[in-house]
């Protein structure tokens, strides 16, 4: 198979943007800070005793990844160097860098002199380059043939600029310059090779050796780790289990300065709120240097490799590193029963700076110095460690990855979730999480610079005006916004009556919304991703002390310059807002808040041309707002009329968010969007995973009101309907993020973690940029007509008597609805054939459900088939027994259906070869010997699910097939609830 | 037990992450060597890199789910919002595994909505050897799609637990077998029209399908197919069906030894003794023993102490996984995750070596996630666990010297005493089974999340026996000075419990109790409470 380097191109419906990887990592380091070549042998140790967290690919010996870091090597490298010509200056005022080159001799020598060209550039003097020995003997094909040449680089400091913490700190500095700069040149090359390219590390404190290696196999690749002159105080390793074959070599851990073990879930909004933020920031550190880093993420990177260029980022522009870990992954504090002021302070403080980049973390880091970990805030990795009497310190995603004797061993330790441990080698201690949590809150008075400036949405001045609802239009305005009875009586109702998201079943076979005839809302369009396997889903009601869904809106200041005024932002405690509290916003006017409202509609009469024209105009009032020194910028499409139709507020939202974003504006304001169409979850948690800080659901507010009026919510008022409808809707957004594994509201907020079927490039790359849409579909002409559809049933050239909604037949099949499927005519023909036992009504079935397939309700009926070569005989085909053997029957669990319509598939199943499935619900052992007749109502399928309700070793072991269910089709990311009487 | 609810995790508190996946997939085939291992996901972007994840740990099978399935209550944000059509799902799926070469070693499932033959034969050109029905055979045995299945008033039976309603049930094993045979013989025809002979020649023939051009259709007309239709550019060389099996490694694991060195017991009762050293590398010890136990004896398994093994030294994760009764593993040393995870009536203890001088009830011996889904058995922890300790738990009776963060959660049955310390959100969930903890700091009241259960004194003289002979065991069992000192004040020591008690549970406990004494059995309306369901 040919492989390219960096694996390859997104292709037909795979891109290597979703791939994600796992592993083992561990740390061995002397508190005293002493070096040894020991150190390194016991990592390597550690290493190959985690060999089992990793992962092969389909080659037993090419593995995924594996690496180690360890402080520079002087003595190692003087020693290797010399014979080059090369004369080392003292330790730390020199920068080795190993680096991954083309095999190509003229394309290397290409990188080559353009690095060296950089470093003199820089001024900086390059030392000489080493030859690093490399032996693949043991390495499969797979890593072989993308394998790049390994060269280490030497760099000298200017002549002059002086020993001491501070020179060697701004040396650092340039090296990390000097590495950008060569790698967005490198980027920018039409070099063949180019992705052979790579710059593990380049420091004067750290190397790095890695690649695409199982951890048994990296001491042969690299002869240099087996070195006795090899000595380190501290050393890193990582082993990785990628869900690809396509590891490359870069994306081994360690990174620079971490080696992760876990998943950024949120990561796509993260790598959007850092480009918007580069605009803003100034540092005093690196000056004018700060634009040649820039972009600060190398685009492509993975999860961890992302997170490692922003930490970067921030410990070169003055941050220490455990700060600027605390930083990006903070615990939880808003809950938090016992954290002092201070911290929380801390917290609140830097959650004005920075949104977390949430999902399950074991993080080791190091910068030579000080080396320790931090757990994720609800410590869904393991992490482990020793103390031994003798100063070592051995942490690693298990204990016994190294042999101690028990009588050396001080004390036995975990990472608790959310807390850091650190060991600083220069001090030759272990500071513990109080100490260093402690030293950063109260560096400055973050409690008293939030007294000052975070404003709390309660606390604004109420508002002289809030809008009246209309009653007299509300018809024709949920018509212009698609509302359907079944969105008054199915959706709405149960939320303002109990507080609750509406519950359903049997799932959904009704049309994709491009494969339908009516006109759909934009947001059918998305679907929600959701965490499976690669990273876990949250129990956000068990566990809602990690969660929070407060966040804060409103302007950004320069990040690498934390001061009082940088938290001068309007807290929110519920991203849905009600009137009173949009009513202030849009009036507010406290020092450092300016609101404007910008109108989002057009006029359906000039259709697609007509919306696009009117997105650039709102894009540009956008820019202009900001530019006139607004920071709150209300979306709302108030004002329709028989001349103006809403533009769909989704498309609005991530229109204008994107377009801030490239335009590097969009940290400098919050979006707030008072929205007609937004009602049920999906669309409120749409808006707010494209960027929308708060949402105002206006007309779902009115509808509320209007279903009171005509007894449609007995017992409701108006107050108590929009507050119960308001926390179902708050619910049921932190639902859809925990699904995703996502914890705070301020990290979901522009994560955009959806997926788009049947919207086209054009549209995705222009207004939903990054989202995934594989079969394109509908432009931006289809979405202004589906608006003047509404719009045309609301304002009707010829007026109709009596006014009424569309009943929808999205849940319950309606002749007059959506197409369903199953339909009485298809149910009763198939209960009919089977029933009766002929084959002739069988296929009538069939065709009917055939021609609705086609009659585009699913994606398969757009299929065509074409014969692979002429017809065969009916009697050579596969006989039908043979085909029996590969149907199954679905997890149905026995406290779902009843005992007779399980036992009877299960029968039926094991009658006919084929396999019906427990559910996840256990078994009766009485089931598993057969019964009298030859009957076995036996499922040969055991499911083994999240409550692992009855998985005893019985029940293992009378099974054919066990399914670990990672997600239902219809609820994917969630748990559920059997009540007692279904027990 | 009827009357106390029941909560499924969103996650698998064993798997958050892909290794943790092969780490399962590795637990349960040495529960079941015989057995398929299969992995259930569901459609959505990404999830092709996921089951190419899936292979790689050594999965027998992936399913691909739709995104329209399921019959059981959800959410409507969920149903009509989460997920893609399988046909997306699978198209990724076969797409990636091919590039990645490893689609030879994995037999690939699809379920969601599949109704005729033409749906199982697009199933086959996209990629799929195996394929699943469930809303198609529900309306074969009746079903007339009422979808009130969360309601329990399903009119024909199906969906119900009514014993009145589940006598309307007219299905019979019959309908549902000319159902499947009717499917296969409308497959054969189409096969025999497009010129296959055999599924396996069809799969992953996407170049049998084309797109149907939607002209005419003011919203299809846009689609585009080419990337389901794509086909990654591979040697012929590499598979695009499963061709060979899963290497499992089962040969490598310690239970080798084990089983053959227990054979007497496992075949005749004898009791055996042994002394092992032990290391991280070996995980699930014991559960390969334990199928060839339950195999032979079923669910009894075998007399209590039948098989003892003193390990020595760290095991790995999963130690003690399902392991069944009449085998008793002590080990001294320390264990990593999901210590005795599915104890299925096992005896499990774990303390520091003889040699350590540091103080056990102060530092962490076992892993996070230990006791998760336990079912009986009794475990006995010299010092402390990590996070989540006994999640799941329905029957097991453990004894531990302190937790980290959600001890307890979603606990069903069985008995945890705690004697030491415990980390955040304790109980979560908890709605079954009884907790005792040594509140030394008087603070435990902050850290339990009250939402199901209610903490009361130790003072019920049934509750203290229970505790004083836990902790008796745990002492002879872990040799615990701690404990032993906890014995031997504990005049000073029982006011300082803490018993955390399910409100559930603590009804249907009383329910029981109350029948008992009049000489009945209790009825359904006691068990499940006036106000419940």
């Amino acid at each position: 198979m040919t492989h390219e380097p960096g694996g390859p191109q997104a292709q037909g419906l795979y891109d290597p943007r979703h791939e994600h990887d796992a592993c083992g990592v561990g740390f061995v380091v002397n508190i005293k800070g002493t070096r040894s070549h020991t150190i390194v042998r016991q990592a390597l140790q550690v290493l190959i005793n985690l060999l089992h967290r990793g992962a092969c690919g389909c080659e037993v010996n090419t593995g995924d990844g594996a690496g180690i870091l360890i402080q520079m090597p002087d003595k190692f490298l003087r020693k290797h160097t010399a014979q080059f010509g090369i004369d080392l200056p003292a330790p730390k005022e020199y920068g080795a860098g190993m680096v991954f080159l083309p095999r190509d001799p003229f394309q290397r020598e290409t990188i080559q002199t353009l690095f060296e060209k950089v470093v003199l550039e820089e001024g900086q003097r390059v030392l000489g380059w080493r030859d690093v020995p490399a032996d693949d003997r043991l390495l499969g094909a797979t890593a072989v043939a993308v394998k790049p040449v390994f060269r280490q680089i030497f760099i000298g400091g200017e002549p002059g600029v002086g020993a001491g913490v501070a020179a060697h700190a701004r040396f650092e500095r340039k090296l990390y310059v000097i590495r950008k700069r060569v790698e967005i040149a490198v980027d920018a090359l039409e070099l063949p090779e180019r992705k052979f390219f790579y710059i593990p590390s380049l420091s004067s404190n750290t190397l790095i050796y890695k690649g695409m290696l199982i951890a048994d196999q990296i001491t042969t690749m690299y002869p240099d780790l087996l070195d006795p002159d090899l000595e380190s105080a501290l050393a890193l390793v990582h082993q990785r289990f990628s869900t690809n074959t396509f590891p490359s070599w870069p994306l081994a851990h360690p990174y620079r300065y971490i080696a992760h073990n876990g998943e950024i879930n949120t990561l796509r909004g993260n790598i959007n709120w850092m480009h918007a933020r580069e605009a803003l920031c100034q540092s005093d550190l690196l000056g004018d240097d700060l634009k040649k880093i820039f972009p600060v993420i190398r685009e492509g990177g993975s999860d961890t490799a992302t997170f490692d260029n922003v930490l970067e980022f921030l410990v070169m522009t003055g941050r220490s590193l455990p700060h600027a870990i605390l930083m990006m992954i903070p615990e939880p504090w808003s809950g938090h029963e016992s954290m002092s002021a201070e911290r929380k302070a801390f917290y609140e403080y830097h959650g004005s700076l920075m949104e977390p980049w949430d999902g399950p973390a074991s993080i080791a880091f190091t910068d030579g110095t000080v080396i320790g970990a931090v757990l994720d805030r609800n410590g869904l990795r393991p992490s482990r460690y020793y103390v031994t009497k003798d100063d070592l310190v051995i942490m690693a995603s298990e204990v016994g990855v190294l042999d101690v004797p028990p009588e050396n061993i001080l004390l036995k330790e975990r990472l608790h979730p959310g807390r850091i441990f650190l060991v600083d080698t220069a001090q030759g201690r272990i500071i513990d999480d109080e100490e260093i949590k402690h030293t950063f809150a109260t560096e400055h008075p973050y409690g008293e610079w939030l007294k000052q400036n975070l404003v709390s949405i309660e606390d604004l001045p109420p508002a002289p005006y809030i809008p009246e609802p209309d009653h007299e239009t509300v018809v024709q305005r949920q018509q212009a916004f698609g509302y359907t009875h079944e969105d008054l009586r199915i959706l709405l109702a149960p939320m303002a009556q109990n507080g609750e998201e509406p519950v359903g079943s049997m799932g959904t076979d009704t049309a994709l919304a491009v494969l339908s005839d009516r006109p759909r809302m934009l947001y059918d369009y998305f679907k929600q991703l959701f965490a499976q396997v690669t990273n876990p889903p949250l129990d956000a009601i068990r566990e809602e002390l990690v969660t929070s869904m407060e966040s804060t809106i409103g302007p950004e200041r320069n990040l690498l310059r934390p001061e009082p005024g940088s938290c001068r932002q309007i807290k929110i405690k519920y991203p849905i807002i009600d009137n009173h509290e949009l009513a202030k916003l849009k009036h507010v006017s406290l020092e450092g808040f300016r609101s404007v409202t910008l109108p989002m509609l057009f006029d359906p009469a000039e259709g697609g041309a007509g919306l696009e024209r009117e997105m650039e105009e709102l894009q540009h009032r956008a820019s202009q707002a900001i530019a006139d020194g607004y920071n709150i910028l209300i979306l709302s499409d108030r004002g329709v009329n028989v001349g103006r139709a809403p533009i769909p507020s989704l498309l609005a939202t991530a229109g204008v968010h994107h377009h801030l974003v490239r335009e590097g504006s969009r940290t400098k304001c919050a979006l707030v969007i008072e929205s007609g169409d937004a009602r049920e979850v999906h669309h409120v948690a749409l808006l707010i995973g494209y960027g929308a800080g708060a949402v105002n659901p206006y007309l779902a507010f009115e509808t509320l009101d209007d279903m009171i009026r005509t007894g449609l919510l007995p017992g409701q008022d108006h107050t108590k309907a929009v507050r119960n409808y308001i926390k179902a809707l708050n619910k049921g957004i932190l639902k859809v993020m925990s699904k995703m594994g996502i914890s705070t509201l301020q990290s979901y907020c522009g994560a955009q973690i959806f997926e788009a079927v049947g919207l086209n490039r054009d549209v995705i790359d222009r207004y939903f940029t990054w989202t995934a849409s594989r079969i394109s579909g509908v432009g931006i002409d289809v979405i202004a007509e589906e608006a003047r559809r509404r719009h045309e049933r609301a304002f009707p050239e010829r007026p109709v008597l009596e006014p009424d909604l569309e009943w929808g037949g999205e849940y319950q099949w309606r002749r007059d609805g959506e197409y369903h499927l199953f339909n009485p005519d298809t149910v009763f023909k198939l209960q009919h054939a089977t029933r009766s036992g002929q084959y002739r009504i069988f296929k009538e079935y069939t065709k009917l459900v055939d021609d609705q397939n086609r009659r585009l309700c699913t994606l398969r009926g757009l299929f065509e088939l074409k014969a692979a070569g002429p017809p065969v005989p009916s009697e050579e085909v596969e006989p039908v027994a043979a085909i029996l053997k590969r149907f199954a029957t679905g997890a149905m669990s026995y406290g779902s259906i009843s005992q007779e319509a399980h036992e009877t598939l299960a029968i039926a199943m094991n009658r006919i070869g084929g396999r019906s499935n427990t559910g996840e619900g256990g078994e009766d052992p009485a089931r598993y010997p057969r019964d009298p007749n030859g009957d076995w109502r036996r499922s040969a399928v055991k499911q083994v699910a999240s409550a692992r309700f009855g998985v005893t070793s019985e029940y293992l072991v009378n099974a054919d097939d066990l399914q670990i269910k990672m997600a239902q089709g219809a609820k994917p990311g969630e748990g559920g609830q059997l009540p007692g009487h279904k027990v | 037990m009827p009357g106390v609810g029941l909560i499924s995790p969103p996650p698998h508190h064993d798997i958050y992450s892909i290794e943790d996946l092969a780490q399962l997939i590795h637990d349960l085939k040495n529960a079941n060597p015989r057995a398929r291992i299969h992995v259930k996901l569901v459609a959505e972007v990404g999830v092709g890199t996921v089951a190419a994840g899936v292979s790689k740990a050594h999965s027998d099978v992936v399913l691909i789910s739709g995104h329209d399935g399921g019959t059981g209550a959800s959410p409507l944000t969920s149903i009509k919002h989460g997920g893609i059509p399988w046909e997306l799902g699978l198209a990724e799926t076969q797409q990636v595994l091919v590039l990645n070469n490893l689609r030879d070693r994995i037999v690939v499932q699809v379920d969601g909505q599949m109704k005729t033959g033409r749906d199982v034969l697009i199933a086959a050109l996209l990629g799929a050897e195996e394929y699943g029905f469930s809303t198609a055979p529900l309306v074969v045995m009746g079903c007339i799609m009422m979808r009130v299945c969360h309601l329990n008033t399903c009119p024909v039976g199906i969906a119900t637990q009514d014993p009145e309603l589940r006598k309307r049930f007219t299905g019979g094993p019959e309908f549902v077998t000319n159902f499947f045979r009717y499917v296969a013989e409308e497959v054969r025809e189409y096969m025999a029209q497009l010129g296959f002979r055999s599924i396996d020649e069809m799969i992953g023939r996407v170049d049998c399908l084309d797109l149907r051009p939607a002209v005419s259709h003011w919203k299809a007309k846009g689609l585009d197919y080419s990337q389901i239709l794509h086909q990654p550019d591979v040697p012929p060389t590499v598979a695009r069906r499963c061709v060979r099996a899963q290497d499992h490694g089962l040969q490598k694991a310690l239970d080798n030894m084990l089983i053959a060195r227990c054979a007497e017991a496992i075949l005749h009762r004898k009791p055996v003794e042994l002394s092992l050293p032990i290391r991280n590398v070996n995980r699930t010890v014991g559960t390969m023993m334990g199928y060839e136990i339950t195999s032979r004896h079923g669910g009894e398994g075998l007399p209590d102490d039948t098989i003892t093994i003193h390990f020595t030294g760290s095991a790995g994760q999963s130690f003690g996984a399902f392991v069944p009764r009449g085998v008793t593993f002590t080990l001294e040393g320390d264990a990593n995750d999901y210590w005795g995870k599915g104890l299925s009536g096992g005896k499990l203890s774990v303390f520091p070596p003889r040699e350590s001088t540091f103080v056990p009830e102060e530092n962490i011996i076992i892993g996070n996630v230990a006791l998760y889904g336990a079912t009986s058995g009794e475990a006995y922890v010299r010092g402390l666990a990590g996070e989540r300790f006994a999640v799941r738990n329905s029957g097991a009776y453990t004894v531990v010297e302190g937790v980290g963060d959600h001890g307890c959660e979603y606990m069903t049955g069985g008995r945890v005493v705690v004697l030491g310390p415990t980390g955040r959100n304790f109980a979560a969930g908890m709605s079954g089974g009884i907790a005792y903890v040594l509140d030394l700091a008087g603070d435990f009241r902050r850290r339990c999340n009250l939402g199901m259960v209610d903490l009361e004194p130790l003072d019920q003289a049934e509750d203290i026996r229970l505790v004083r002979d836990l902790i008796t065991r745990h002492t002879a069992c872990t040799k615990s000075d701690y404990a032993a000192r906890i014995l031997g004040d504990w005049i000073a020591m029982q006011p300082r419990f803490v018993k955390i008690m399910p409100k559930d549970y603590k009804r249907v406990l009383l329910a029981e109790a109350r029948a008992r004494a009049e000489g009945r059995p209790p009825t359904f309306a006691e068990l499940v409470g006036a106000t419940s369901g």
